[in-house]
């Protein structure tokens, strides 16, 4: 089970959505409350490093508009994955067709993001970030997704549109990377 | 860092970090942590990489939730449906009262006219029976309801003629008249029809025509009670 899928109250992920479609405002905000970091940091381990909880709330508000087409084969935390991917992939597209037309100085500008990076006070978090940030981003996405979100290889697979298989070769090959990386 | 050669084991750590292992597994896995200096190490790396990965900033939910889109209240739906029901069974029950006062209102005018038929003919037969010297009683005969209600299917007409007392006029299919003091035996009784009008002769109807045509149509102001022997309904059908 996907952590957060099941409150303390026992309300499932299918059950608060039931409760919101029947008109529960409060089951929205539990669902919120349960995925929102878990996207949030998603969002951070891959790459994101502006306007992350316009994001998440971009995510949400995707979710909660298609909820209709939401058939629960894959867990809620897994689909919201998968839209705030394709938000973060869309992003990133109009990014690179934005640098073409803006001067190189707006792009390098100081984020609030890296001020956080101030925070990293281990010495070997901060040699593991590096090492997990200097893995390829299909590598990075996959391997933070089975470490950090806990995702299983079939979930994985429905989140980034690949195979099981595929999503195992990929964590093995960023694990290995990232001891590679901390060995240097 | 070296990797244990168990791949299954291997594959597992991250749930065992997360804590998603059954109890046996668990156990099985922490045994086998324990006593594995890579896995240990992988662990240790897994936690960290966790650990690294906390610095999302925090997220407004109230926010979030605020933006979200409306949801489709089933329960309002439903409030609506309920509401707007009664307005469709309002309109229906309204149109069946309609309907029903219409054919209530058919009713009592065909009922009026046909009481104003009957009661108009006993008002112009009395003085000839009178002067005739019967004293028979009026008869009202009636084959409605089987004949499926439809008024004027019957013509009843009371007599006016001769001295044998009244005379009667039935629709083809009514029952023969078995009024007390009608003589059924007469040849030619003044004005009794006792079988279809086709066996009237030409002087026979033309006096039935002409007793129609004196019928106004109109009520009495009072009108008099009807005498409906008992008797008189067992032979009709």
């Amino acid at each position: 089970m996907i952590p957060g899928t099941q409150s303390s109250g026992g309300d499932t992920d299918q059950q608060l959505i039931e409760r919101w479609r029947a008109g529960d405002s409060r089951a929205a905000t539990q669902i919120v409350s349960r995925h929102a970091d878990a996207l949030a940091r998603f969002a951070a381990s891959s790459g994101e490093r502006e306007e992350i909880e316009e994001l998440v709330q971009d995510t949400f508000v995707r979710a909660f508009g298609s909820l209709d087409s939401f058939r629960g084969d894959s867990s809620l935390r897994t689909w919201l994955f998968t839209i705030e991917r394709r938000l973060m992939l869309d992003r990133r597209r109009a990014e690179m067709r934005q640098r073409t037309m803006v001067p190189i100085e707006s792009v390098d500008a100081a984020t609030e993001y890296d001020a956080l990076d101030g925070l990293l006070a281990d010495e070997t978090e901060n040699s593991v970030r590096k090492a997990v940030e200097s893995l390829s981003p299909k590598q990075r996405e996959i391997f933070l997704l089975r470490v950090e979100q806990g995702l299983s290889y079939r979930e994985i697979a429905a989140v980034v549109g690949s195979t099981e298989g595929a999503a195992r070769v990929h964590y093995h090959n960023a694990m290995r990377a990232v001891k590679e990386f901390l060995d240097d | 860092m070296i990797d244990c050669i168990d791949e299954g084991v291997r594959d597992s750590l991250p749930d065992f970090v997360h804590g998603k292992l059954s109890e046996l597994d668990r156990a099985t896995l922490t045994a086998h942590v324990e006593a594995c200096d890579a896995c240990s190490a992988e662990v240790a790396l897994l936690r960290a990489v966790r650990s690294s990965a906390s610095m999302a900033p925090a997220i407004d939910v109230a926010r979030i939730v605020a933006s979200l889109p409306v949801s489709l209240r089933i329960a309002d739906v439903g409030a609506l449906d309920h509401h707007s029901r009664p307005k469709r069974a309002d309109a229906a029950d309204a149109a069946g009262r309609r309907a029903l006062w219409r054919i209530a209102a058919a009713v009592a005018v065909i009922s009026l006219a046909g009481l104003s038929v009957v009661m108009g003919n006993r008002n112009e037969s009395e003085p000839v029976a009178a002067a005739a010297g019967n004293s028979a009683p009026a008869v009202l005969q009636g084959t409605a309801g089987t004949q499926g209600g439809a008024l004027g299917q019957q013509a009843v007409v009371e007599g006016a003629a001769g001295a044998e007392g009244r005379a009667v006029a039935s629709a083809p299919g009514a029952a023969r008249s078995t009024a007390p003091g009608i003589d059924q035996s007469n040849d030619v009784p003044a004005f009794a029809i006792v079988a279809g009008l086709e066996n009237l002769s030409d002087e026979h109807l033309e006096q039935l025509l002409n007793e129609i045509d004196a019928i106004d149509g109109m009520p009495s102001p009072e009108p008099e009670g009807v005498a409906l022997p008992l008797e008189n309904l067992e032979g009709i059908e």
